[in-house]
Formats: C-alpha cells, structure tokens, sequence
C-alpha cells in the first residue's frame, strides 16, 4: 500500500485552502462593505462555481489553462509549465471548487458584524488593513473558520474537476479521491476499502481540529 | 479652533445643507431627532462624504468638493465617540484606549493609558473587556481611547443618552472637568437643551437637515430667531396673537411666566405637573391659550385644578416673531 | 375487506414484474473498448434495419467493462481488446465460453499533436507520454510492453502520462496536451486532424497489435440476439468496415 495518495491529497486541500484563505477572506470582507451598483453581479459570478457541477467547471478549467488555450499556451513557451497533468492543476481545480464556500460564509460572518467597530478604528488612525486585521478579522473570527473548514472539506473531497485538469497520475496527481475510483475500477477492491477509511479519517479528523481550534479561542475571549 | 462647515449631502432619502462655524470652547449641535445631528458630525469625522461643500478645521481643508479634498478618515485626527461607545469586544479596557496610540513605543503607550485611567477614574478596571464594565465605566472608556491620540477635534454623538439620570448628572460635572484637564475643540450633539448649555460656550440648532441658528449659547437661548428654534431650546409657550393689528407668534419660556393672586384673574388652572426638580402648572387662559408656568413650591403649595390667577408674562420676557405660513 | 384483496392484487403484481424473466423490450447491450467507437458506429445502423433488433453500446476502458461485468451490469455482449479480460470472465463464469471469438486487431501506433509552431520535442526530450492505463486497458499493456523490451521504458517513465482508456490517450494528443501518445490506429484514422503518425522504427520499436475478442454475457437476457450480432461483427459488412477504419481482419497477418 502506497501513500502517496494520502501526500497528494493532503499537498493539494491544504495549498489550496491557504490559497483560498489569502484570496478569499479580504474579498469577502470588500463584498460585505462595498455597495456599488455591480455588487450584486460580482457576488454571484464568485458563488458560480458552487452551483455548477464539478465536470462542467474541468472544461471550463481546461479550456482557460490547456495548452492550446491562451494563458497556458503562454505558460508553456515563457516557462516551459502547464497546469494540465501538474499538481499545481488540482490546486487550481480545488481552489476553484472550494473558495466559493468560503466567501460565501465568510461574508455573511463579516455582514453580521456592525460596520461601527471598523469606523472607530478608522477615526482611530487606523489604515484599511489594520481595520481588516485587527477589527473585522477577529469579530467575525469564528465565520471565517467556518468558511476554512468547509473550503477544506470540499478540496479534499474534489474529484470531477481535478480528474479533467491534473489526470490520474499515481505519485504526482493522484489524489485519495482519485486513487479509491482508480482502485475501483480496476478491481482493487481491498485497496479501495483502505483508502476510503483512510480519507473519512482524515477529513473528520482535520474538521474536528478546526472545530476545536475555533472553540478553545473564542472560550479564551470570553474570560 | 475654528471650524468651518458648509455641506450638503444625500443619504437614503434624506437631504441635509448645514452651514455653521464656530470658535474656541465646545459646540453644541442641538435638534430633534432625525434633523441631521449625526449626520453632520460623522461628515466632519469623514465617516459619510458630502456631495458638495467644505469642511475646514484651522484653515486645514478636511473636504473641499470644488478642490477634490476629501481627506481619509484615519488621517483627520479627530477623535469620536460612537452613540454606543463602539468599544472593541474583543479588546481589554487598556488595549482599547491604547488602539489609536499603537505607533508610540510600548512605554509611551503605558503612560498614556495610565493618565487616562486616572483621569478617567477607571483604576482597576484596565484588564476588562467591555461586556464587564457599567455604562458609565464604557462611555469613560470611549473617551479615553478617543483622547489618548491627542486629537485636533473631538465629536461627540449624544455622550450621554444612553445612561441613567444619577450617571448623567455625575459625568456632565466630570466632563466639564475633564475638559479643563484636557484642552481640546469640541463638537456634541445632544437632544437635551439642559446639556448642552451645560456643556457648550456655542449652540448650533437644526432642524429638518438645516441650520437654523448657530452661535454663543446666550445669544441663542434667549433670542431664538423662530419659534422652531424657541422650542427646540425650551421655550414652553408658543402661541399665536395679534400685535398692532398684525399676527405674530409669541415665545415665553413656563420660567418667565408670572402667576399672582393679585389683578384679574385670566386663567384656570388644568393641572399641575410636579417634576421633582420643577413643578409646573399648566394653565387655560381665558382666550383659550394653553400655557405652562413655573411655580415655587413654597407659595403654590394649596393650588388645585380649578383655580383662578393670572398669568401673564414678566415684562420684557416675551419673544415676539411675525407669523408667517407654516411657523 | 374488499381493500385487502386490492392490496393482495397490487402486491402481486410487484412480485410478479420482479420475477419476470422479461427480454430488455429496447433490444441488446454492447460494452466495447474505447478504440471500437468507429467501427461500432459505423454497422450499428446496418445491424439494426438488417434484424430489427436495437442496439445500445457504452465505450470504455476493456477493463472497465469486465468490473461492471462482474459486478452484475446488464450488459449482452462485451467486445474486449485483448483477450486476457476474457479468459479471466470466462474463468469466473461471467461469460459463455462458447461464444468467444476473435473479431479483428487493432495496430498500435505513436502519434503527436500537429505542432503549432516548427519545435517538436523529441521522443528522448518529451515532457509527456500518454499511454491507456495498463491496469484497465490492454493498448496501455501493450505500450508498456513495447517500451520495457526496448529499453526505453525506466528513462521515460516518469513522463507517462496515463489516460482513463485508449480513446482518451488519443483525446490528449488532439488536444495538444502532450507531446506523444500510444494509440490504436483506427482512431487516428477517424479523427486525423490534429495527430501526425510517428514511425515507430525510428524510435527502435518494432509495430505490434492486439486483437479483439468478443463474447456473451452469462446474464444476457436476450441469447438469440446477442448471437446475431456477435455473428454480424464476423460477416462481410462488418469486415468490409474493418478494412475502412483501419484495422486488420482476423485472416490478416497482425
């Protein structure tokens, strides 16, 4: 039994969910503040992908990044990278699926903090990041959590979209997703029971310790 | 000090055009609700940008439409204190105070949260967060972390409106202290005329998103321009009549109503309202005129409802505007 | 009282459509591997005015096939490339020995995408290899195969890049998405655009093929059907359509 599976998966769902934190989290702070008149447009183009199934999103995905297409053409000739076939693809792909769900959350957890602290702060001297670090951040802490894990969640468990973009190849792409289909079909089917165990632990357990971590500190700001 | 304001601005269905300046000591914004109070005060802070106008404070433009100046919030040094306090949740008592002092070194940061304490009276409570403290304890708080940046002006949004008779009392004296302690320009706003004569050398009264008087407290106070004014700043009695054949609307504050036994009687009274500090006798006179008068407990003491007086303004008390349409 | 016996009446009937050992009223069911698509394509049509029966195939992976075989899918007849998923069924009982045959052979060529610009990598210096899968389909096998005897497989294994099926190795290549790919020759001859052949010789490998074997399920539910077609695969039509798409008939030499 090899794990690379387990590595892979794990590479992939934790890059990505960084990823998604860093993107997701000041722009679902933006989108809870903002009011201009395409704000409507801009938040439901961000919770598309959650709507669309995970194939639908691997073509789209593929014909943004393929070879052929123009950004992974330029990849491909500038620095000799492609996304298709990389691990940096099933980045891309969980990243896509998963940090809809983490805006979305984190936004209505920024919504329901009253936009009066941030003034304070401002009036305070306090420039925009500070506001965001120090006030909005923290209150709204536990959302933002929230919106980590699920985003988490949904990259470790991503299969359609990384299947299409970064393909079934063991030891660089294959995620524990990936490899429970692959021993499926070829009839392995004591390696298929072993991973699918191995990924429900995994998940319940990385959730688990987000929940907890989520909990202890905001015991810890209570007393 | 001087700060200059001539704004106009929009927000959601509400059209505010104020216009004032004011000097050394405090300001009062007075008003009733909704007349633009807050309004006006976050525009200066720079929470809310005027569509048109310009706000200057010592020469220094802080927004200037014409100019395109619409200076950040975090770069006008002017501390606020939030009708609520807004104090951090998530934030000790000190932690609060030092938030707007956070580029100072650490020790200059403990000093100054320590001259606010004792200034503030807040000893031992440094290491609390907010959801432990009284309101008075919170609102001395919010104005400890809103002086501690030494601020060029200070904007306050009803101080003291959400606290008890017995604090109130106790932190308008405080307040008055503080200021001679700490000398800042500041701006309130306020609802209540009692305070802000208390607290303020100059009055700007608004209504319905205008100026409609500003200047030195005295002025204002007893020579409202309009009855819309007189009220607003505790003239009781507001009433139509006819001067030299022409229709005016006179203004007497119940304190210059003059109630004898002696002379004709010409009204009777209703009831009397007793409020603890003042007791008030509200009267119909006998063309028909609601009016209130204050009494002095020690002479009125048998008046029943019922009883017959006369009740006539001290002479050259009264307040005297033409009446016009919609007065 | 009456409601009791309609609840009899109605159970009944449940039970007794379960238990039908009814004929699929739609016609048969053909699993075929990935690389049959042009031919299987081609004589349906002619299958089906000729007997009347329809026909519906599914295309994947040979291996593919046999799990879903084996795990109880309603599938008449399976058309393997290979013959080692048949022989295993066959031991397992999920297949009539008696009707297995050979069809036809598929040769296994290398192909590139139609470069856009004059650089080709070559074979030594190509970032990505495609082959089928060698656990699940027998073009794969066979690609490994070639590779391993001629010593090129442990330099370039790390760039093998390995697709769901033969067909999908070939969709690689069409899309540009690697540099070579080792797919069967009908396929190259149905969608040509896109792919040029590579020589084989020119890389020191030598051509190979591999066959196709078809059989009926155990489970069919439809024998005489089944039978007609697998019959039909081997008549003139179908033979006439092997030559058109490219592969060898049985007789050829491989």
């Amino acid at each position: 039994m090899d794990w690379d599976a387990l590595r892979i998966s794990l590479q992939v769902a934790v890059t990505s969910t960084i990823l998604a934190t860093l993107v997701g989290v000041p722009f679902a702070w933006w989108l809870a503040r903002a009011s201009f008149p395409g704000r409507g447009v801009v938040s439901a183009l961000v919770l598309a992908p959650m709507v669309l199934p995970p194939t639908v999103l691997g073509y789209y995905l593929l014909q943004a990044v393929g070879r052929r297409s123009a950004i992974g053409g330029l990849l491909d000739s500038v620095f000799d990278f492609s996304f298709v076939f990389d691990w940096t693809g099933a980045v891309l792909a969980a990243f896509v699926v998963s940090t809809p769900f983490l805006v979305r959350t984190a936004q209505a957890g920024f919504e329901s903090v009253d936009s009066v602290y941030e003034e304070a702060a401002r009036t305070l001297g306090r420039s925009e990041i500070s506001v965001f670090l120090h006030v909005a951040l923290p209150l709204a802490r536990r959302s933002v959590l929230a919106g980590v894990a699920l985003a988490l969640a949904r990259a470790l468990g991503e299969f359609g979209a990384t299947l299409m973009v970064a393909g079934n190849l063991p030891g660089r792409t294959q995620t524990m997703s990936i490899a429970i289909y692959d021993a499926m079909l070829a009839g392995r089917t004591s390696d298929a029971r072993v991973l699918a165990i191995t990924l429900t632990f995994v998940s319940v357990g990385l959730l688990v310790a987000i929940g907890a971590g989520a909990s202890a500190s905001s015991w810890r700001q209570r007393s | 000090m001087s700060l200059s304001v001539d704004i106009r601005l929009r927000a959601g269905g509400f059209s505010l055009d104020a216009a004032f300046q004011t000097g050394d000591g405090a300001t009062a914004i007075l008003g009733a609700s909704g007349a633009g109070k807050t309004l006006t005060l976050r525009s200066i802070a720079g929470l809310q940008a005027p569509v048109d106008g310009k706000i200057l404070l010592d020469g220094v433009s802080l927004f200037n439409s014409t100019e395109r100046v619409n200076l950040p919030v975090r770069r006008r040094n002017v501390g606020y204190l939030f009708q609520d306090y807004a104090l951090f949740p998530h934030l000790t008592v000190a932690e609060n105070i030092a938030f707007g002092i956070s580029r100072r070194t650490k020790a200059q940061q403990r000093e100054s949260v320590s001259r606010m304490v004792d200034l503030l009276r807040l000893h031992g409570l440094e290491e609390r967060r907010p959801a432990g403290l009284s309101g008075g304890e919170r609102q001395r708080v919010a104005l400890g972390r809103a002086l501690a940046p030494h601020p060029d002006l200070l904007l306050l949004d009803e101080p003291f409106s959400a606290l008890d008779a017995p604090s109130r009392e106790s932190l308008v004296e405080e307040f008055i202290a503080l200021r001679e302690a700490i000398d800042v320009p500041t701006v309130l706003v306020t609802h209540d005329v009692a305070e802000a004569y208390a607290l303020a050398e100059h009055l700007v009264i608004m209504g319905n998103g205008r100026v409609l008087q500003s200047g030195p407290k005295a002025v204002v106070f007893h020579q409202p321009v309009s009855p819309s004014v007189a009220r607003l700043v505790g003239v009781q009695n507001i009433f139509n009549d006819v001067r030299d054949g022409r229709p005016v609307v006179v203004g007497v504050r119940a304190s210059n109503m003059v109630v004898g036994s002696e002379g004709e009687p010409n009204a009777t009274l209703d009831q009397t309202v007793d409020r603890g500090v003042q007791l008030l006798g509200r009267f119909t006179t006998d063309r028909g005129v609601q009016v209130v008068a204050e009494l002095h407990r020690s002479r009125f003491a048998d008046l029943v409802p019922g009883s017959r007086r006369r009740v006539e303004a001290r002479e050259g008390t009264a307040l005297v505007w033409p009446a016009s349409p919609g007065a | 009282m009456r409601v009791c016996y309609l609840w009899l009446l109605v159970l009944s009937l449940a039970v007794s459509t379960g238990c039908a050992n009814t004929p699929n009223p739609s016609g048969i069911t053909v699993a075929a591997a990935s690389s049959l698509q042009p031919l299987l394509d081609s004589i349906r049509s002619g299958f089906e005015k000729q007997t009347g029966v329809e026909i519906h195939i599914t295309y994947s992976a040979s291996g593919a096939v046999a799990r879903q075989i084996e795990q109880g899918a309603p599938i008449d007849v399976f058309i393997s490339a290979g013959d080692q998923y048949i022989d295993d069924l066959a031991k397992k009982l999920f297949l009539r020995q008696d009707s297995i045959i050979t069809i036809g052979h598929g040769q296994l060529v290398i192909v590139r995408p139609l470069p856009e610009d004059d650089v080709t990598p070559s074979f030594a210096e190509a970032q990505r290899i495609a082959i089928a899968n060698p656990e699940i389909a027998p073009y794969g096998t066979a690609a490994r195969h070639l590779l391993q005897s001629a010593g090129l497989w442990d330099d370039i294994e790390s760039h093998i890049v390995y697709a769901q099926s033969a067909l999908q190795a070939f969709q690689f290549a069409r899309a540009g998405e690697v540099d070579y790919a080792f797919v069967p020759l009908p396929l190259v001859h149905t969608f040509d655009t896109a792919v040029a052949l590579v020589d084989p010789s020119a890389l020191g490998l030598p051509t190979t093929s591999v066959m196709y074997t078809a059989s009926i399920t155990a489970s069919t539910t439809d024998i005489e059907h089944a039978q007609a077609f697998v019959a039909y695969l081997s008549g003139p039509e179908a033979v006439a359509k092997l030559h058109e798409f490219g592969y060898n008939s049985v007789s050829e030499p491989r």
